[in-house]
């Protein structure tokens, strides 16, 4: 059998039957469907939880963009470490000395292990989010209001762009410390702290976490999307050599 | 003898301790060649230089192929748990970018269940291998490695999560495949080794103290003492023995067991037999007392820390 095809068939049996793509999607149908609702309910949970003799909250009715912007914040906070999860623990075998050396004997080529990997993770995470996505819109539209599709693929686009740039910072976490636990939890503060630079002017233009303005209705993104194609290429550049570099890890 | 491999001044340490220093060895091809040694000795770090997993910081490997196949299967080899047997060795076939295995199974052609049959793996093939045992893992690991038809095969402890049937298998394994390839393995069930090797290489604290064929092991520093097992008490006249025979040391146990010692190998191929027909009693076995791999590996450790 092809090289490729097996990296390819190992990690579909991976994301099957461990339950990570069950998993994946059902937590992003889970923000599908709740991002609209939230929406929807927004002004009758305001006023019933937060009504006190000083002090009143009161909602401005939902509109469609309110609908996919609670959507899109889930997520791309959950579902984005969701995400970053599944591009972790794709080199996963690489933590354990056996599993190591039974890639590493095998073959010198460990990018043709390591990316067709990666690539299913990409394209099962994009998936997941535009099959949530599309459950956010159809509720959308049939409770709140009409959407745009220029509007929803925009959304789309760069939402996935976002969330694929970094599923690439977490595999070079995981490549450089070949330690799941701590690759996950500094994965996640980055995640958590990165969208901070949108803070700044300086930053805003250029940085990739502008990308997470889209559902919002952002709309100057060429800068965002260029930063983030640099992020994606050379995380994934440098992840191949480090990996290709290790030797078995002893402590292990 | 043909070589397959040799390796020259390897040396690399750990600052933790452990590793190996300086060590040399040539193994030869389609034979068995086991290095053996104490719990930390260096052999696992041995077998990863050998099989690529770690750079040495200093000293060579050389194969015989200028392209060789290298097989490793750990100590404790470690697989994907959501794939089946089946899968686990087409991964490996596949990595490796193989796509034939010689196969003395009759009516067997896919490698990969020949493989799986070969290690007694084929009633379990398309089970998924989080449910194996370990021994069923080590087995597993030998087929992942055989389906690739190397050139050497290194085997890290292949048998010591075996029963004794599981062993009788894997030395059969062995055995046959050993007329195909080059095999380099560790372990530390002596008698295992003894039945399986041609050749044994000894490691003490990451230094080679021994190498040499298995009898020239087993030989090493033996002492020529017989160990006999008489059907009826003997009627010796010690005196008279030790006049007759004034070399051999006659000494008794019991009424039924006693050992003959001489003063060499040399001697005692003259007076063992003499000596013998001197007890006047039925003799049911004569053995060389001290003859098993685990005596000679403490008697080549204990003049090595000498």
């Amino acid at each position: 059998m092809n090289f490729i095809l097996n990296s390819l068939q190992v990690e579909i049996r991976r994301l099957t039957r461990s339950g990570l793509l069950a998993g994946l999607l059902i937590t992003f149908a889970f923000f599908g469907l709740s991002g609209p609702a939230l929406a929807l309910y927004m002004p009758k949970i305001l006023a019933t939880s937060t009504k006190t003799d000083q002090v009143t909250m009161t909602a401005a009715d939902p509109t469609p963009v309110d609908g996919i912007a609670l959507f899109n914040q889930s997520a791309m906070q959950l579902g984005l470490i969701l995400a970053v999860t599944v591009a972790i623990t794709s080199l996963g075998w690489d933590t354990r000395p056996g599993s190591s050396s039974f890639y590493r004997t095998r073959t010198s080529h460990l990018i043709g292990i390591t990316l067709p990997r990666l690539g299913v993770d990409w394209v099962i995470v994009a998936a997941s989010h535009a099959f949530a996505l599309g459950l956010a819109a159809w509720q959308t539209q049939a409770f709140i209001g009409p959407l745009s599709v220029t509007y929803l693929f925009r959304t789309g686009i760069a939402s996935i762009t976002y969330m694929v740039m970094a599923m690439n910072v977490g595999y070079l976490i995981m490549a450089i410390t070949r330690r799941t636990a701590t690759a996950i939890a500094v994965s996640t503060i980055l995640m958590l702290v990165l969208p901070l630079a949108n803070n700044s002017p300086a930053t805003a233009r250029w940085s990739p976490t502008a990308l997470l303005g889209a559902a919002a209705g952002t709309t100057d993104l060429i800068g965002p999307y260029l930063s983030a194609g640099m992020v994606f290429i050379a995380c994934l550049a440098l992840a191949s050599w480090v990996t290709a570099r290790h030797g078995l890890r002893r402590e292990a | 003898m043909t070589t397959a491999l040799t390796a020259t001044g390897l040396t690399q340490l750990y600052p933790g301790g452990g590793g190996i220093r300086d060590v040399n060895l040539t193994v030869a091809d389609q034979s068995v060649t086991a290095v053996i040694g104490p719990n930390g000795a260096g052999k696992t770090v041995l077998f990863s230089i050998l099989v690529g997993l770690v750079t040495p910081q200093s000293g060579t490997v050389n194969f015989a192929s200028s392209n060789p196949r290298v097989a490793y299967c750990p100590d404790v080899p470690q697989f994907e748990p959501w794939l089946t047997a089946f899968e686990v060795v087409q991964t490996s076939m596949a990595v490796a970018q193989r796509n034939a295995m010689r196969c003395s199974l009759p009516n067997t052609s896919d490698p990969v269940g020949c493989a799986l049959q070969t290690c007694g793996l084929d009633r379990v093939m398309h089970r998924r291998i989080a449910g194996f045992s370990r021994g069923m893992l080590q087995r597993l690991g030998i087929a992942a490695g055989l389906v690739t038809d190397p050139d050497v095969l290194v085997l890290d402890e292949p048998n010591s999560a075996l029963d004794p049937i599981g062993r009788a298998d894997v030395r059969e394994v062995i055995m046959e495949q050993k007329r195909h390839r080059c095999i380099l393995l560790s372990s530390h069930l002596l008698s295992e080794v003894e039945k399986l090797a041609d050749h044994i290489i000894v490691i003490n604290h990451g230094r080679m103290v021994a190498s040499g064929t298995t009898p020239s092991i087993l030989a090493k520093g033996m002492k020529p003492v017989w160990t006999l097992r008489l059907a009826s008490p003997t009627a010796i006249d010690a005196r008279r023995f030790a006049a007759t025979l004034p070399d051999v040391s006659l000494r008794c146990t019991s009424d039924t067991m006693c050992t003959l010692g001489f003063s060499s190998f040399e001697a005692a191929h003259t007076q063992l037999v003499p000596a013998l027909a001197e007890l006047h009693a039925p003799i049911l076995e004569v053995s060389l007392r001290d003859q098993d791999l685990d005596v000679s590996f403490a008697r080549i450790l204990g003049e090595e820390e000498r």
